[in-house]
This record gives structure tokens, C-alpha cells and sequence, in this order.
């Protein structure tokens, strides 16, 4: 056993902890889904509901975070997080993380611009950061 | 893709990566405790997702001057540190402690 697979056997494992992450995004994907049950496009989902998940978003994505950040540590501890490899996949794990702030911060800004948008205007979620998250400039429109 | 987002994704990605490294340093002169643990987290999240909210969006922000949204990085920020803190807290009495114990302080 390689000594990276020997450091990332951790006795006594909270196995509860995998379930407990995996149900919160059971969860919060079929809160999400349920929300897009409406009669017509134009119609919102309703906001306090939203703001449930967006929490529900934030404990997952930080749950997660926290098995990236164990993920480095246990690299960093074996001596793989020194060598060349170790700072490339150090990098990858920092990246995902990155992927987990932009898809929260995509659904907070989701909420924002259902809470703001005039009545009958349909709002989508846009996960892409450089459109500022569907977020428009003035007099750029939709 | 605007320069703002390639400086905020670069800065963000420094602040992810040098978290772990400052968390194990901190074990390595054995002054890591459980609230040392999940302050270093919830600081480090919390300042990557300010920064890549103030300055990725900081366009759209000088150009739509709205308060709230103005206001929205810092509400997510403080949300995030606020679940953050106890949620690495408890991670760390269940998870890093057995981890850490394996690894003898230098």
C-alpha cells in the first residue's frame, strides 16, 4: 500500500458524515428541482424557499470543501503535497474548490435577481462567472 | 474574459491552496487547535468568496450601484463563516484529530 493510501485510512471514520453530506445533496437537488415545478416560465419560484436552499447549498459545498482541504492535508502530512505532482494536485483540489464557490455564489445571485426582477420577466440560473452570473450591466438588457 | 475575473480566480485560487499549508504548518509546530483549525478555515473561505464576489463582479458593481447587491458578497461572506466555523469545528473533532494523531510533530 502506496504511503498515501496508508495516511488516508483514517480509523474510526465517521461513515454517518458521507451519509450526511450525501443526504444533503439528495436533498437540496430535490428541493432545487421541485422549485422549477411552475405553471408558466414566467412564474417565480418562491423566495423564502430559494433562500432555504441557498442555505442548504452553503453547508454542502462547505462539507465538501472540508473533505478537499483532509484530501490536501493527508498529501501534505505524506510528503506527496511537496513534490511537483503533489503542488499540481494540491492546485486541482484548490480549483475545485473554486468550482464550489462559483456554483454558491451563482445560486445567491439566482435569488437576488428573482427577489429584484420587474414581475413576468423570466430568470434563469447562469452558473457562468464571466457573464456575472446572469447579472446584466445597465442599458446591456437580457 | 475580463481581467477582474482572471485576477480574482488566480487570487482565490492562492488563498484555497495556501489554506491546507498553513493548517499543517500550524500542526507541525504543534499550535494547531480545534479553533485554530476552524478559524484558518472559515477565514480562508470566506476571503475566497469575497474575493471572487468584489473583485470578478467589481464592474458590474461600479456600474449598477445597487446597495443590496452591493451589500450581498459581505451577507454570503459572514453566512458562509458563520456555518463554516462550527462545521469545521465538528470535522475536526471527528475527522483530523485521528488523522493528525498519525503524524508526529516536528
Amino acid at each position: 500500500m502506496s504511503q498515501v493510501a496508508e495516511t488516508s485510512q483514517i480509523p474510526e471514520f465517521p461513515t454517518s458524515l458521507a451519509w450526511l453530506a450525501g443526504a444533503l445533496v439528495a436533498v437540496t437537488s430535490a428541493l432545487g428541482g421541485l422549485t422549477y415545478l411552475r405553471s408558466r416560465e414566467a412564474d417565480r419560484p418562491p423566495i423564502l424557499a430559494l433562500i432555504f436552499i441557498a442555505v442548504l447549498v452553503t453547508v454542502t459545498t462547505i462539507l465538501v470543501e472540508l473533505l478537499f482541504i483532509a484530501a490536501e492535508i493527508i498529501m501534505l502530512l505524506s510528503g506527496i503535497g511537496e513534490t511537483p505532482a503533489g503542488i499540481m494536485l494540491g492546485l486541482i483540489l484548490a480549483a475545485l474548490g473554486l468550482f464550489l464557490i462559483n456554483f454558491d455564489l451563482a445560486f445567491v445571485i439566482y435569488v437576488y435577481r428573482v427577489a429584484s426582477a420587474p414581475a413576468g420577466e423570466e430568470v434563469r440560473p447562469n452558473l457562468r462567472f464571466w457573464e456575472g452570473w446572469g447579472l446584466s450591466l445597465p442599458g446591456e438588457g437580457k | 474574459m475580463q481581467m477582474t475575473w482572471v485576477v480574482a480566480l488566480g487570487l482565490a485560487l492562492v488563498i484555497l491552496y495556501l489554506m491546507p499549508l498553513r493548517i499543517v504548518r500550524l500542526h507541525r509546530r504543534g499550535q494547531l487547535t480545534p479553533r485554530r483549525f476552524a478559524l484558518t478555515f472559515a477565514t480562508g473561505w470566506s476571503l475566497a468568496i469575497l474575493v471572487v464576489f468584489y473583485v470578478g463582479l467589481a464592474e458590474t458593481l461600479i456600474a449598477r450601484r445597487e446597495p443590496l447587491l452591493t451589500a450581498l458578497g459581505l451577507i454570503v461572506a459572514i453566512v458562509n463563516f458563520a456555518l463554516g466555523y462550527p462545521i469545521a469545528l465538528a470535522f475536526h473533532e471527528r475527522v483530523f484529530e485521528s488523522l493528525l494523531k498519525r503524524f508526529p510533530r516536528q
